[in-house]
């Protein structure tokens, strides 16, 4: 007895009773069937419901640039540029996104506070349009880095967007410029808050600028 | 004598495979684990009398599939299904090699069921056993095995660290000593997280520690702490070589079994079609019949004996190999020399099918040998020995760091791993007192996360098979994940639907999603509210306000920002940063936020107002989650970019006050830096809906320059407040003789006209007139003046102070007779309120705002810009007619009294937010 009978008996307005003469069986069995049936199509939507369609999204309204360490002499930046910042950077250059010069500046910042212009040294990136992310390679192990993704001005100045966060390269081998030794030390004596050296990881609050 | 310890550390790891419907083919990979790796290991495990032979790590994925009553079931009828097959396979096995070996995959497979069906289908009780009787340690890894180093924030680590924490605690009944970070993977801080959640020890590559800084003094032949006190023991590269490399290992031996070739792949379809999978895949059965032989494709049958016969080869070979360590480096004392190697669990049995047999070999005959320690045991013996170092970021992966993980392949992950990260911080923070359900919601939410940032997706990526499952693994829990944040925060909350998604994948029944709350947020929720009754909220921009003052804008918004809290507003004054000033602080009722740029030493002028516009912007935005805004009033072009960014993204009218502009103060438009200003000063008024002008001059001026519709602005004098005019009242600093003195403040700039003043004075010396002028203020003007009153010989005549504090200045407005205030060009003058405020007679300027406020001989004086005769002449009238010089002093002090208050000043203001807010027609009606 298929299913498909069933229906087609249904849909010409046959009662059960009907249904399990014609198809010679009984009322029980028919209705079981058609029940069965009637709960199969419920689950199926039920199913589908949860079974949304994953969606990975290219990019988000936020601004943000993030670093990762790689290896030794490489690191991964990706970035997010909101629409309203870019409007706004577009207000101050009077100048349209697409037309902006994008570069990524990278910072040496080993063991500096880093207030925007003064690092040991830096050197830029131009990035092709239409891109969020770059691997930033050929570095130096063991430094600190920060980079900035900005833009260039109409004076040719470079003008900072976003900043990243600071990540260290690793080391590579035995540790012989002894950047941390003294942090090391001075940790261990238990009279300091806060270490000396960069550990990797944000603290983020929502309300970070309500005080 | 020589001494020296072995360590074997084994972690048990899968991704979470749970399916809701049944026969997923990624399941299997976990029944293979059980099959071929748990459950032959608990055989070895169980022969041993010892105590600390083995450490083993469980993934919760693990332990959460483990003890799942519906994986348990499914993995039940895989081996009943299996057993099966193997029936088949007697009947169509032809020789005696062939026989022996299905004979021996059947006797095999009732002892792996009857072993399942013993410890009630949960091996997890095994474990525990040999756990609590000491024969092993168990510890447990990051709560899906998230890559930490790659985790953005504080709090997700903590996550996965305390969820690992109590899933362990649940299946081991205590909590774990030790951690097994995911692919040993390390990077300064994580230590701290660790050690704060009560974790003493954990595993890294040898490399970490060998780079270690200071450089240990044991190399790798013993642990380190980490700065935070965490032990890290180093994997011994040379023993564990023995069994990974992939050409020197054991598991390549030609007699152990072939992992590839799988009968699956040798059967008739029809034959091995029920074993394999439901869609008409072939996938392993676990049922290989051939040797690894040699290079060559053709491979010769499996010989359990000759198998056999290599495993004691091999487990001598490597209790050897740990002798020769010990003769090397067995003299290192204390701690004495120890030798960890830690090694997928899998590997044994799934990759070498023969590992677990190879490990209770070792096991048995090093009782004798060797002396196997946990690193429990020997941390609890030596922790006073171990040197502290720092270490950096470092993996057991391809290269000792990163590669695996970010790659071309798989590095596009993180975006979307730490957009969830902020967005759990966002939803706790905004759900700081959740229902049940909402609660519910947040611990979704917190699970997709997990789910979402396995290592296991980035490192499949990077491979060869199963690839589409990572990607679509991946999307699946980042969808799971928004919708469930749309539902919360759209307020459809409901009980059936989280449900169905609790169900879906059900791991890890607890979860504290309040980890997220950051210490700060929780701290701002326990603020008060905003009080009520406070009329608007009123977000003020200017990119100068007190301590910095380059001119007369700081102090006006100052004035005027406290008048409108006198007023009943709520204000916030966001302007720039400032050396030794609080980043934020409440002054008389004004909220003032100093924001720093990303470049606020930017050699040109205009790249540093764009950098602070920039980082305003972004700060406003923020502070608006917290903070509802009805009006922005943004002062002057510098805060253009900002007002116009805010008007548009929170939707706020915007009021702008214009106090000057670079059209006026350069009488034209004459560089391209004039032009840039010109053009931001358009598009403030443009973007304005109402504009505030100091005076009908100033209202003329834009009127012209802009073209604006006349109907949009209005004209508001400056205030003065004569409180803060009151001299100061103790000592004397200044120089006090009877020399009629005039007096004048003002920036050191060309259109104040000081220089007519230097001319004046010439000229007064010349007539030998008794007349001193004193000018404080600083510019870039300042020393060219000094210079020409030097060279002119006027110093009897004129004195330029240069920068003076608030109480000086005061005290000169007190101590002189008249004051003077000669600009070429002055929107406004409020430094000529202060003189009339100060109770002195007035000389200003017949030019723009000054013009307006004087009345010539009502309540001061006038002269011709840049007139030098008429300078003098005014001057010389006051000198010479003390009565009528006080009676113009009189009344200019009522005039300030009465018009320019800042009372009055702020309901004029208040009446242009109304209009703002509603428009003009509302308000006339």
């Amino acid at each position: 007895m298929l299913i498909e009978e069933i229906l087609a008996l249904r849909e010409k307005g046959y009662s059960f009773r009907k249904i399990a003469i014609e198809l010679d069986t009984t009322v029980g069995k028919v209705q079981y069937r058609y029940q069965k049936h009637r709960q199969q199509l419920e689950e199926n939507k039920e199913n589908d419901e949860m079974n949304f369609t994953p969606i990975v999204p290219s990019s988000y309204e936020r601004d943000e640039i993030t670093l990762l360490p790689q290896s030794p002499t490489s690191i991964y930046s990706f970035w997010e540029i909101s629409s309203s910042l870019r409007q706004t950077i577009e207000h101050q250059t009077r100048l349209q996104w697409h037309e902006l010069t994008k570069k990524i500046r990278v910072y040496d910042c080993t063991m500096v506070d880093f207030n925007g212009h003064n690092a040991h040294r830096f050197f830029d990136i131009h990035i092709p349009e239409m891109t969020n992310n770059w691997m930033i390679s050929d570095l130096e192990p063991n430094r600190t880095f920060i980079i900035d993704l900005g833009i260039q001005t109409r004076q040719g100045s470079f003008l900072s967007l976003l900043r990243s966060n600071a990540i260290d390269t690793p080391r590579t081998e035995k540790a012989t410029q002894g950047l941390h030794v003294e942090a090391v030390n001075q940790w261990k004596t238990g009279n300091q808050n806060e270490p000396q050296w960069l550990e990797h990881f944000s603290t983020y609050s929502y309300y970070e600028t309500v005080k | 004598m020589k001494e020296g310890y072995y360590s074997l550390v084994l972690h048990a790891h899968l991704p979470y495979v749970r399916h809701k419907e049944e026969g997923r083919l990624e399941e299997r990979w976990l029944f293979e684990a059980i099959t071929e790796s748990y459950i032959p290991l608990l055989w070895e495990l169980n022969e041993t009398e010892s105590k600390d032979v083995l450490t083993i790590s469980f993934s919760p994925p693990v332990l959460e599939m483990l003890a799942d009553p519906t994986i348990q079931e499914r993995y039940l009828d895989y081996i009943i299904k299996t057993e099966e097959l193997l029936g088949k396979e007697k009947k169509l096995a032809e020789t005696k090699e062939e026989k022996d070996l299905v004979s021996f995959y059947i006797n095999r497979y009732q002892k792996i069921k009857n072993t399942f069906i013993g410890y009630n289908k949960n091996i997890l009780y095994a474990f525990r056993e040999l756990f609590e009787k000491r024969v092993i340690t168990c510890i447990t890894c990051a709560a899906t095995h998230a890559f930490l180093p790659y985790v953005k924030t504080k709090s997700a680590i903590r996550s996965q660290v305390v969820e690992a924490i109590r899933c362990f605690e649940q299946h081991f009944g205590k909590k774990p000593r030790g951690f097994w970070l995911p692919e040993c993977a390390i990077a300064p801080g994580i230590d701290r997280i660790l050690v704060e959640e009560g974790i003493t020890y954990t595993f890294v590559d040898e490399h970490a520690v060998l780079n270690a800084e200071p450089v240990p003094s044991k190399g790798s032949g013993a642990p380190v702490y980490s700065p935070h006190g965490l032990i890290l023991f180093p994997r011994h590269t040379t023993l564990s070589s023995k069994v990974w490399s992939s050409t020197l290992g054991y598991p390549g031996d030609v007699d152990y079994r072939e992992f590839y070739r799988d009968i699956a792949y040798e059967r008739e379809w029809d034959y091995i079609k029920p074993y394999v999978h439901e869609d008409g895949i072939r996938i392993d059965t676990g049922i290989k019949h051939k040797r690894i032989t040699g290079e060559g494709e053709e491979k010769a049958i499996y010989v359990r004996k000759w198998a056999e016969g290599k495993i004691q080869a091999h487990a001598d070979h490597f209790l050897y190999a740990i002798e020769n360590e010990i003769n090397e480096h067995g003299d290192q004392c204390y701690p004495p020399y120890l030798m960890v190697t830690p090694f997928d669990a899998e590997l044994f049995g799934h990759w070498w099918f023969e590992g677990p047999e190879w490990i209770g070999q070792v096991i048995k005959k090093g009782q004798n040998r060797i002396h196997f320690v946990t690193p429990e045991s020997y941390i609890d013996r030596h922790y006073q020995d171990f040197d502290t170092s720092h270490i950096s970021f470092s993996t057991w992966g391809r290269e000792g760091y990163g590669d695996v993980w970010i790659n071309e392949k798989n590095q596009y992950l993180y975006r979307h791993h730490h957009r969830m990260e902020t967005d759990l911080a966002t939803v706790v923070a905004l759900f700081s007192n959740p229902t049940d359900l909402e609660k519910r919601y947040l611990k979704q939410m917190v699970r997709e996360w997990m789910l979402a940032v396995s290592s296991d997706w980035a490192f499949i990526m990077d491979g060869q098979s199963a690839v589409q499952y990572a990607h679509e693994r991946f999307a699946t829990h980042l969808s799971r994940f928004d919708v469930t944040k749309e539902k919360l925060l759209s307020g459809s909350v409901q009980d059936e639907w989280i449900l169905r998604m609790e169900q879906c994948y059900p791991f890890l029944r607890e979860i504290d999603e309040q980890i997220f709350f950051s210490p700060h947020d929780a701290y701002i929720q326990t603020k008060e509210e905003a009080d009520q009754e406070q009329k608007r909220s009123i977000l003020m921009l200017s990119w100068e306000f007190p301590p910095m003052m380059v001119g007369g804008l700081s102090r006006h918004v100052f004035d005027l920002s406290r008048a409108m809290v006198k007023e009943g507003h709520e204000v916030h004054v966001v302007t720039s940063h400032v050396a030794g000033y609080p980043d934020y602080e409440i002054n008389q009722g004004v909220h003032v936020h100093r924001i720093k740029g990303l470049q606020p030493e930017a050699a040109n002028f205009f790249d540093w107002v764009g950098s602070l516009n920039i980082e305003m912007t972004r700060y406003i935005e923020k502070l608006a989650r917290k903070t509802q805004f009805d009006i922005i009033h943004a002062h002057d072009w510098l805060v253009g970019v900002t007002a116009t960014a805010i008007k548009r993204s929170l939707q706020l009218p915007l009021l702008a006050t214009i106090h000057a502009t670079e059209h006026g103060r350069n009488n034209g438009i004459h560089s391209e830096l004039q032009y840039e200003i010109n053009q931001k000063e358009w598009e403030l008024t443009y973007e304005a809906d109402r504009v505030i002008v100091c005076s009908d001059y100033m209202k003329e001026e834009l009127l012209t320059i802009f073209s604006m519709p006349e109907e949009k602005l209005a004209v508001i004098p400056n205030g003065v407040d004569i409180d803060l005019l009151r001299p100061y009242t103790g000592l004397s600093t200044i120089e006090n003789n009877n020399e009629f003195t005039v007096f004048s403040v003002g920036r050191m700039v060309k259109e104040k006209g000081y220089q007519t003043v230097i001319d004046a004075a010439a000229l007064l010396k010349e007539r030998n007139e008794k007349i001193r002028f004193v000018i404080a203020g600083k510019g870039p003007m300042l020393q060219a003046y000094q210079q020409q009153v030097a060279e002119r010989q006027l110093d009897s005549h004129v004195t330029f102070l240069g920068f003076v504090s608030d109480e000086e200045r005061n005290e000169w407005f007190s101590r002189c007779d008249a004051t003077i205030f000669p600009s070429y060009y002055e929107p406004f003058g409020i430094v000529a309120l202060e003189g009339l405020a100060a109770g002195k007679a007035t000389i200003v300027s017949d030019t723009g705002g000054l013009a307006g406020i004087i009345r010539h001989e009502e309540n001061g004086l006038k002269m011709i810009p840049g007139d030098v005769q008429s300078l003098a002449t005014q001057v010389l009238y006051l000198y010479n007619h003390p009565i009528s010089r006080e009676a113009l002093a009189t009344q200019g002090l009522r005039d300030v009294k009465s018009q320019f208050n800042w009372e009055t000043i702020a309901k004029q203001t208040e009446d242009e937010i109304e209009k703002c807010l509603f428009g003009e027609l509302e308000l006339t009606i």
